[in-house]
């Protein structure tokens, strides 16, 4: 069963075994799972359902409907725009479809410096059954548009490791609003294979439903309780309660530690809301010459990236920067361009000819999380301090994009920012070394939010255990980004659904043993 | 007309949403923009008053003036009242910062170009050179306004299907015939 809020007119009280709060990337396996297994499961999902004849390829309508905080949830100063998706799927409805794993020096470091006993074989058979079920497969060439082309153009040229992502679409169309939602069903989100093979092993989902707090009652299990929330603006309707004998939070790294926050298990846990990883990346805009025509806005948004600056050790983690090929709506490309006015308009006026990337810089955890709690749930505040180190990363990370550009004929190439005027040549290139971050004139976007309920064996450095089991609290669990220790990869569906996978077939053998 | 009292609060850096501007505090209007606010701004505003869609309507042909590259520019779509509605589904605290935001631009930005006149009474080169004094200020907060306007005037701007043949875009393809559906 899939109960949409606007369905729901009476309060809502609930027994179930298990609660899963949250429908994406992680939610979704694990409510997949446990139900195939037999263990009755209600998930609550905080967005709305949207169907593939509800995608309407405009920004405006698609963006406030599918993302967290109408895909305005800032920074605290709003240098940083922390996308997440908040729909049934989640993430996986809006993300750019690339199918990364967690590199295995990720992995190792995390076994070195956190402490996670993390056995790779069993990791490896989680990831193939997560490929399996999404369908991953290596994008054709012939789906690399000229906007992704341009840039591995570019890269070959100066002899730089290139690579063409993975990706779980299936009959692309090419339209190009893969990050708005697709209108012809081929990304294969969560939307699609886990949550509805879930429902038809008998897991009930409710959409436009928000849970506030699960505490833990005096004879065991959980008491979850929260509200049927209005779609748009997710003010409460009805009160939803749900009593649970083991409750699963996935509501992304944001909203995850907040539910824990709400609900009086944070006290002793002092890694609550900490550690968080953005991951923040910048734009870097390329104008070519007028007769190469590169429509940035149709085929695969995102197919293709440079890897020569991948640096991923054991000791560090995540490393280096890379650059990939990215496009998006006009008003999203427009309102990230730097100027206005006359001089905005030729730019835009320009848009054919140019070409996008977005640099992504891992970044070692270094934000953090509070909450308050209002009518319409919770607002978070997020603050985030960029390392030196960082960005210097960021500066050169900046000055291989544009070299890459006008290695491939770019005639300039912009950045993130209202004050930095463009490089016109590769002689300009020192110039992004001095590349400025100032708020208000520098803007960062964000789309692989992590930590925050970091998994260790220790309480007072962590949240969760090697279970995803949060510390001192039997039955209650944590099973999306915020769990991981650092950055697990430049692209997180695959790991977060890794992991997920994981998690739950240890949560099945620990019920039959 | 006296300029509203702002006190030191309404600066201080709080949840910078949407907008990208700064809470107001409650209760604070624009109370500017000319007595005849309510007589040029149109009928059926969801979220804004009178006083601030005159204001915002100047702010709005500043950002996306028309002519130039192409013709249409903010006031061809009505961008101010586009925004207004876009702005329905939004939280309150956004709302106010919006409001505040509009407050700044209305009185402050121009002091900050050294007008010493109100933004929506200013010719286009004037209100120009002040949202230029914004993006360059020292100050983080006009910085912050300068940001959180433009970033609306542009979204709304170019989600309008008026804007798009001038760039070359061809919208969306749902509903047409020749897309797979």
């Amino acid at each position: 069963m899939i109960a949409q809020g606007a369905e729901l007119r009476a309060p809502v009280a609930r027994r179930t075994h298990t609660l899963v709060v949250g429908s994406g990337a992680g939610g979704a396996v694990v409510a997949h799972a446990l139900a195939t297994a037999g263990v009755e499961t209600v998930v609550a999902e905080e967005g709305g359902w949207f169907r593939a004849r509800d995608m309407s390829q405009r920004d405006d309508e698609m963006l406030p409907a599918l993302y967290r905080g109408r895909a305005q949830q800032l920074t605290r100063d709003g240098m940083i725009n922390v996308l997440q998706g908040s729909c049934f799927g989640g993430s996986t409805v809006i993300n750019s479809a690339d199918c990364e794993p967690t590199p295995e020096p990720v992995y190792e470091h995390w076994r070195r410096h956190h402490g996670l006993a993390l056995d790779a074989a069993e990791l490896r058979e989680s990831q193939a059954r997560v490929e399996s079920m999404l369908g991953v497969v290596p994008i054709d060439a012939t789906q690399v548009n000229r906007n992704n082309g341009l840039l591995l153009e570019g890269a070959r040229r100066l002899g730089w490791k290139t690579q063409v992502f993975a990706h779980n679409r299936a009959g692309c169309t090419g339209s190009g609003y893969c990050l708005i939602g697709c209108a012809y069903d081929a990304k294969q989100g969560a939307h699609l294979n886990y949550l509805p093979r879930a429902v038809e092993a008998g897991a009930d989902v409710y959409t436009d439903v928000r849970i506030e707090r699960v505490v833990p009652r005096g004879g065991g299990g959980f008491l979850a309780s929260g509200a049927v929330v209005s779609r748009g603006a997710r003010s409460a309707r009805l009160p939803f309660e749900v009593q649970a004998e083991r409750a699963v939070l996935a509501a992304g790294a944001v909203h995850s530690p907040a539910i824990l926050d709400a609900s009086g298990v944070g006290r002793g846990l002092p890694a609550l809301g900490r550690n968080v990883s953005l991951q923040p990346q910048m734009s870097v805009a390329a104008l070519f010459p007028e007769s190469v025509d590169v429509v940035a806005w149709r085929g695969i948004p995102q197919s293709a990236y440079c890897t020569e600056f991948d640096d991923h050790t054991a000791e560090h983690g995540l490393g280096g920067f890379r650059f990939e090929g990215i496009s998006g709506g006009m008003s999203q490309v427009a309102s990230g361009l730097g100027g206005f006015g006359a001089a905005h308009k030729e730019t835009m006026a320009r848009a054919r000819h140019g070409a996008l990337a977005l640099l992504l810089v891992p970044d070692a955890p270094s934000g953090s999380l509070r909450w308050t709690r209002g009518e319409r749930g919770f607002a978070p505040r997020i603050d985030y301090r960029m390392r030196e180190e960082w960005v210097a990363r960021l500066r050169r990370g900046l000055r291989a994009a544009a070299q890459a550009y006008f290695a491939a004929g770019a005639r300039e190439v912009r950045f993130g920012s209202e004050v930095f005027e463009p490089l016109r040549g590769e002689a300009e290139l020192d110039r992004a070394l001095a590349f400025p971050i100032r708020t208000g004139v520098t803007h960062f976007l964000s789309a692989h939010v992590q930590g925050s309920c970091r998994m260790g064996a220790d309480p007072r450095g962590s949240v969760v255990d090697l279970d995803h089991q949060v510390h001192g609290v039997p039955g209650l669990y944590v099973v999306d980004a915020s769990v991981f220790p650092t950055s697990a990869s430049a692209h997180t569906m695959i790991p977060v659904m890794t992991f997920a996978d994981r998690a739950v077939r240890r949560m099945l053998a620990r019920s039959a043993g | 007309m006296e300029m509203p009292e702002l006190s030191r609060r309404v600066f201080l850096r709080r949840s910078v949403q949407a907008a990208g501007a700064l809470a107001l505090l409650p209760g604070l209007a624009i109370g500017c923009a000319g007595e005849d606010a309510a007589g040029r701004s149109p009928p059926g505003l969801v979220v804004l008053d009178a006083s601030q869609w005159v204001v915002l309507d100047a702010v709005a042909d500043a950002f996306v003036p028309a002519g130039g590259a192409f013709e249409a520019g903010a006031r061809s779509v009505d961008l101010a009242t586009r925004i207004d509605a876009f702005l329905a589904g939004e939280r309150p605290d956004v709302l106010r910062g919006v409001g505040a935001a509009l407050v700044v631009l209305e009185w402050l930005a121009p002091l900050a170009a050294g007008r010493a006149a109100r933004f929506s009474t200013l010719d286009l080169a004037g209100r120009s050179a002040a949202v230029d004094a914004l993006r360059t200020s020292r100050i983080g907060l006009l910085r912050e306004v300068y940001a959180g306007m433009k970033q609306l005037c542009l979204f709304t701007f170019y989600a309008c299907d008026a804007a798009w043949p001038a760039i070359g875009y061809d919208g969306p393809l749902v509903g047409r015939a020749e897309a797979r559906g």
